[in-house]
C-alpha cells in the first residue's frame, strides 16, 4: 500500500462527499476559466481586430475612456499624414446601433472612409464589397449576417434607416465577426456627426515599426497642433498598448478577475468545511493513527493531499465544464460578440493553480488541528 | 513509594528495558492522583501482566509507558534514555513499540493486509517489503486467509489477531496490551492468549499486558497489582476494598 493509496481510500469512503466538493471546486475553476477566457480572448480580438488590418497607432481624443465618446476632426487626417514616419491615415468611426426593429441593440457599425485602406481590407465572401459609389449600402460580418439570417440584397434597418446588404464578410476574430461596415459619410449621416472620426487608424512605414519609432511617432502626433498653436489634443498609442488600456478591456478583465476571486473563495471554504467535518469524524482515526507513531507532518501530508487531490479533480472536471460553456456561450448571438470559442491557456493554469492553492489553504487549518489531536484523549474519544 | 523489579532470566546488571522511576501523573490540578510515584522495572524478556479495577490507574500507566503521555514528575527510562528528553516520541512508539487495545482500533476502512502496513509508514520499509512483511505477519496470527477483508467483516477475535500483527509491524522490542481479552469471548480470548505466549516464548518478545482477569494474569511470568495510583507485588487482600 503506497501513501497515496490511504489518501484515495480516505476519500472513496464518503463518496457523497467527495463528489459534491468536487464539484462545488469544478464549478468554481469553470468560472474562473470562462471568465478569464473570455476577457483573455476579448483583448486578444481586439488586438487581432487591429493586427490584422496592419494598424500600428490608434489616434483618439485625449482624455477620452473609451472610443465611443472619442470625437475628432476628420480633416486632421491630413496633419496626421505629415507626421515623419507615418505611411497611411484612416479615419473611422464606430457607433452601437440597433438592427431591424429594435430586437438586436448594441451593435458595433463601423464607418470607413470610401476607397480607402479601411473598408478595402475586408474579405467578402458572399456579395461584394462597398463601392465609393455605394449609399446607404452594409457590409456584414459572418456571425452576424447568420444571426439576422440576411443574404446580399436583403434591406436592414438600421437606426430606423433602411440600408442594404451588399455582402457578408470573413471576419478576422470574435469581435469583428459581429460588427457591420458601413461608408463613412453614410455613417455620420445616420448618426448626424458631420466630419467626425471616432479615431484614426495610422500605418507607419516599414523601416520604422519598432516599438522605439511608434513610440516616438506617437509622441510627434501628440505634440500637434492647429496653425493658431492650439495642440490638437490628440491621445496616440501602439496598437497592443491602445487595447489592453482600453475601457472595456479593463473593466472586462478587473469582472474577470473579480469574479473568480470571490468564485475561488467559495471553493476555499467549501474545502474547509469538507476538511474539517472529515478531521472531525475522524478524531479516533486520527488518534490511532498518532498512537501507532506516525508523525504529525505524516498526518498533516495526508489531511493536505486529500484536499489536494479533490482540488485537482475539480480543476480537471472545472476546465471541461468551462470548455462546454464557452462553446455554449459562443453559440449565442448576444454573447458571441464577446466570446472567442476557445480556452485560455493563462487562463486554465490561473484556474488550476487557485483551485490546488485554495484548497490546500482551505485544508491547513483543519490538518493542523488533526495533526495536533492527542493520541491518548483521541483513543478514549466514542 | 512502590518499588518493583521484575526480571526473569535477566541479567542484574543488564540496562532494564524500561524504568519507571518515582512518576506520578495528576488530572485536575492535583484533584485525582491517577498515578502517585509509581516505580517499576521491566527487563527484556519479561511478560509483565498489571492488574487493577477500573479507575486505579491501569491506562494511565499503560499511556506512560507507550509515550502516549508524559508524567507529571518523575521520569520513565527506555534502554536507559529518559523519554522526556526524547524529541521524537512518534518515531520512538512507532519503531519500538507495540499496541494492542481492547477494542482493537482497526482502521475500518481499510483491510487487514493495510491495516497492519500503517506503522510501517514511518518505517525504512518499501511499499513492497510492507506488503510482505505484512503478509508474513498475519500469516503468524493465522490471519492470512482473510488479508483483503475489511474488519467489519471479521469475528472480534480476529480482529485482535490483525490487531496483533499491526503491533509486531516494526518487530516492536515492548508490545503494550490493554484489556486484550476485554471484547472476546472465551474461546477467542485463548487464541489470542495462545498467540502472546508464542510470541513471548519463540520470539521473546517483552509484553506489559493490563488486565481484570486472573487467569489472564496468570498466563504472564509475573503479576504486579494496581489500586488507587499506586503499585504492590502482592494482590490486595479478599474482601478489601482498592482504597
Amino acid at each position: 500500500m503506497r501513501f497515496a493509496d490511504v489518501i484515495w481510500n480516505n476519500l472513496r469512503q464518503r463518496p457523497l462527499r467527495s463528489v459534491l466538493t468536487i464539484a462545488g471546486i469544478a464549478f468554481a475553476v469553470a468560472s474562473v476559466v470562462t471568465l478569464v477566457s473570455i476577457a483573455r480572448g476579448y483583448v486578444r480580438s481586439s488586438e487581432e481586430y487591429y493586427s490584422s488590418r496592419g494598424i500600428d497607432i490608434v489616434v483618439m481624443r485625449a482624455g477620452v475612456a473609451e472610443r465611443l465618446t472619442s470625437t475628432l476632426r476628420e480633416d486632421y487626417a491630413d496633419l496626421l499624414k505629415s507626421v515623419a514616419g507615418v505611411d497611411d491615415v484612416d479615419g473611422s468611426l464606430t457607433e452601437m446601433v440597433s438592427l431591424g426593429d429594435g430586437d438586436l441593440v448594441g451593435i458595433p457599425l463601423h464607418g470607413f472612409r470610401s476607397g480607402g485602406t479601411g473598408i478595402s481590407q475586408f474579405t467578402v465572401i458572399e456579395g461584394r464589397g462597398i463601392e465609393p459609389d455605394d449609399h446607404a449600402a452594409v457590409l456584414l460580418g459572418r456571425n452576424l449576417a447568420t444571426g439576422l439570417q440576411a443574404s446580399p440584397g436583403q434591406k436592414l434597418s438600421i437606426e430606423g434607416t433602411s440600408f442594404t446588404v451588399v455582402g457578408v464578410f470573413q471576419p478576422a476574430n470574435a469581435v469583428e465577426g459581429n460588427t457591420a461596415i458601413a461608408s463613412l459619410g453614410d455613417l455620420q449621416h445616420l448618426m448626424d456627426r458631420p466630419a467626425q472620426v471616432s479615431e484614426f487608424h495610422i500605418r507607419v512605414k516599414s523601416e520604422v515599426s519598432s516599438e522605439h519609432n511608434l513610440r516616438e511617432i506617437c509622441q510627434s502626433i501628440e505634440a500637434l497642433a492647429d496653425p493658431t498653436g492650439q495642440p490638437l489634443g490628440l491621445k496616440a498609442l501602439p496598437t497592443r498598448q491602445f487595447v489592453s488600456g482600453s475601457t472595456e478591456s479593463k473593466l472586462m478583465t478587473a469582472m474577470a478577475y473579480g469574479t473568480s476571486f470571490i468564485a475561488i473563495g467559495l471553493s476555499l471554504v467549501g474545502i474547509l468545511n469538507t476538511v474539517w467535518m472529515s478531521v472531525l469524524e475522524r478524531t479516533r482515526d486520527l488518534g490511532i493513527l498518532r498512537a501507532l507513531g506516525w508523525s504529525r507532518r505524516r498526518v498533516i501530508r495526508m489531511i493536505l493531499g486529500e484536499a489536494f487531490s479533490l482540488s485537482a479533480c475539480g480543476a480537471l472536471f472545472g476546465v471541461i465544464i468551462a470548455k462546454l460553456a464557452i462553446q455554449g456561450l459562443s453559440m449565442i448571438d448576444a454573447a458571441r460578440v464577446f466570446v472567442r470559442p476557445e480556452l485560455d491557456g493563462l487562463a486554465i493554469l490561473i484556474g488550476g493553480l487557485s483551485a490546488v492553492v485554495s484548497g490546500v489553504l482551505g485544508a491547513a487549518y483543519p490538518a493542523w488541528r488533526a495533526a495536533s489531536i492527542s493520541a491518548a484523549g483521541a483513543l478514549r474519544y466514542e | 513509594m512502590n518499588e518493583l523489579e521484575i526480571s526473569l532470566g535477566s541479567k542484574a546488571e543488564e540496562t532494564p528495558l524500561i524504568h519507571v522511576d518515582h512518576v506520578s501523573r495528576h488530572y485536575d490540578d492535583g484533584a485525582v492522583k491517577a498515578l502517585d510515584d509509581v516505580s517499576l522495572t521491566v527487563r527484556r524478556g519479561d511478560y509483565l501482566a498489571i492488574m487493577g479495577p477500573s479507575g486505579s490507574g491501569k491506562s494511565t500507566l499503560l499511556n506512560l509507558l507507550g509515550a502516549l503521555d508524559r508524567p507529571d514528575t518523575g521520569e520513565i527510562f527506555f534502554n536507559g534514555h529518559g523519554l522526556s528528553r526524547c524529541h521524537d516520541l512518534d518515531h520512538f512508539r512507532a519503531m519500538t513499540l507495540g499496541f494492542v487495545f481492547q477494542s482493537f482500533y482497526l482502521l475500518p476502512t481499510l483491510t487487514a493486509l493495510e491495516n497492519v502496513q500503517i506503522p510501517m509508514f514511518e518505517g525504512p520499509r518499501g511499499v513492497r517489503q510492507r506488503v510482505e512483511h505484512a503478509r508474513g505477519l498475519l500469516e503468524l496470527v493465522g490471519m492470512s486467509h482473510r488479508s483483503q477483508s475489511l474488519p467489519m467483516k471479521l469475528s472480534v477475535g480476529e480482529r485482535q489477531r490483525v490487531a496483533i500483527a499491526r503491533a509486531l509491524a516494526n518487530d516492536p522490542q515492548l508490545l503494550l496490551a490493554d484489556e486484550p481479552t476485554g471484547n472476546l469471548d472465551s474461546k477467542s480470548g485463548a487464541l489470542v492468549l495462545d498467540l502472546f505466549d508464542c510470541l513471548h516464548r519463540e520470539r521473546g518478545v517483552t509484553i506489559v499486558l493490563i488486565t481484570h482477569g486472573a487467569e489472564v494474569a496468570a498466563r504472564a511470568g509475573r503479576t504486579v497489582w494496581i489500586c488507587d495510583g499506586h503499585l504492590s507485588e502482592s494482590p490486595p487482600a479478599r474482601g478489601q476494598s482498592c482504597g
